[in-house]
């Protein structure tokens, strides 16, 4: 059986939910998955091909140590490098690719960016949670939601913002 | 370098100058990633006060910084006191043996999310210069 998956198939449903126990369902599932992955690693709809996750590793790579900085930063440790990876994943396709950074608390950030006046950074930490602060013009959004998988609303609809024109 | 030793008060006009000692606190556009802002694990942000040094004695503290805590200095982002005020921080002059003009940015809030705004902001209001 041969099921063709064009690009707008998978980007309009996504991952084929494994609703259906048959043959054919989870033949569909999982050309469903490998067409995602496909994209996924592609330059123009997912985050491998533009390097992100490489940026990540090196930059987690380069703050393993404490006192990375010099002035007593705490090392990045594994669970938030490997957070850090899922909640890449986890980003929907067509969203920008964001720059990546470590804080002295040791979390790994990922930078969404516009103007100096126009950006959102996403702190991860070991345990999920997501710390977010975001300059939109004279508005500011901050806080903190936890990451379970799926890139919470809040953090989504403002990744959004600072793309908008 | 025979700077006069800086006041203990700081003025709101006062220059400060963080050292940027990673490539990756720096865009391309030559704008300032809050990274370099936030605060260390002690709740202090490390800066120069610009008082009274010219600008070779000012790269000649980066320089020694970045020497001692083997980093290449990539330049410095110079802050208004006033636009750090503004965040409802404080400047306290901590003076070394090694940098008469070294302050710390103290009164961080506790939380994570509102040290983020603050360090953006500063950023915002920063302005970079390259080390020649």
């Amino acid at each position: 059986m041969i099921i063709e998956m064009t690009a707008s198939t998978v980007l309009s449903f996504g991952a084929v939910p494994t609703y259906g126990a048959s043959e054919t369902a989870q033949f569909v599932a999982e050309q469903a998955e490998q067409g995602r992955r496909q994209l996924h690693a592609s330059f123009f709809f997912g985050m491998d091909g533009r390097g992100v996750l490489e940026e990540l590793y090196s930059v987690t790579k380069g703050c393993l140590v404490a006192d990375w900085d010099g002035y007593g930063a705490a090392p990045v440790r594994a669970e938030a490098f490997a957070q850090a990876c899922r909640f890449l994943k986890a980003l929907p396709f067509g969203v920008q690719a964001p720059s990546v950074g470590a804080e002295p608390d040791g979390q790994l950030t990922l930078e969404w960016y516009r103007s100096p006046r126009r950006l959102l950074s996403v702190s991860i930490t070991p345990d999920g949670d997501l710390h977010y602060a975001a300059l939109l013009g004279p508005n500011k959004a901050y806080g903190t939601e936890a990451f379970y998988g799926e890139v919470p609303r809040p953090i989504l609809d403002l990744i959004h913002r600072v793309q908008a024109a | 370098m025979t700077a006069p030793d800086p006041p203990p008060a700081i003025t709101d006009d006062e220059l400060l100058a963080r050292f940027m000692l990673f490539s990756r606190w720096i865009r391309e556009d030559r704008t300032l990633r809050p990274d370099g802002f936030m605060p260390s694990p002690n709740s202090e942000l490390s800066v120069t006060r610009q008082f009274g040094l010219s600008e070779v004695a000012l790269w000649q503290i980066g320089q020694a910084v970045a020497d001692a805590l083997q980093k290449i200095l990539y330049g410095r982002a110079d802050l208004k006191t006033a636009d750090v005020r503004r965040q409802r921080l404080q400047v306290d002059a901590a003076p070394l043996s090694e940098n008469l003009n070294h302050a710390n940015i103290t009164g961080w809030p506790p939380d994570k999310p509102s040290q983020k705004i603050i360090a953006q902001e500063l950023a915002a209001s920063a302005t970079f210069v390259a080390r020649e």
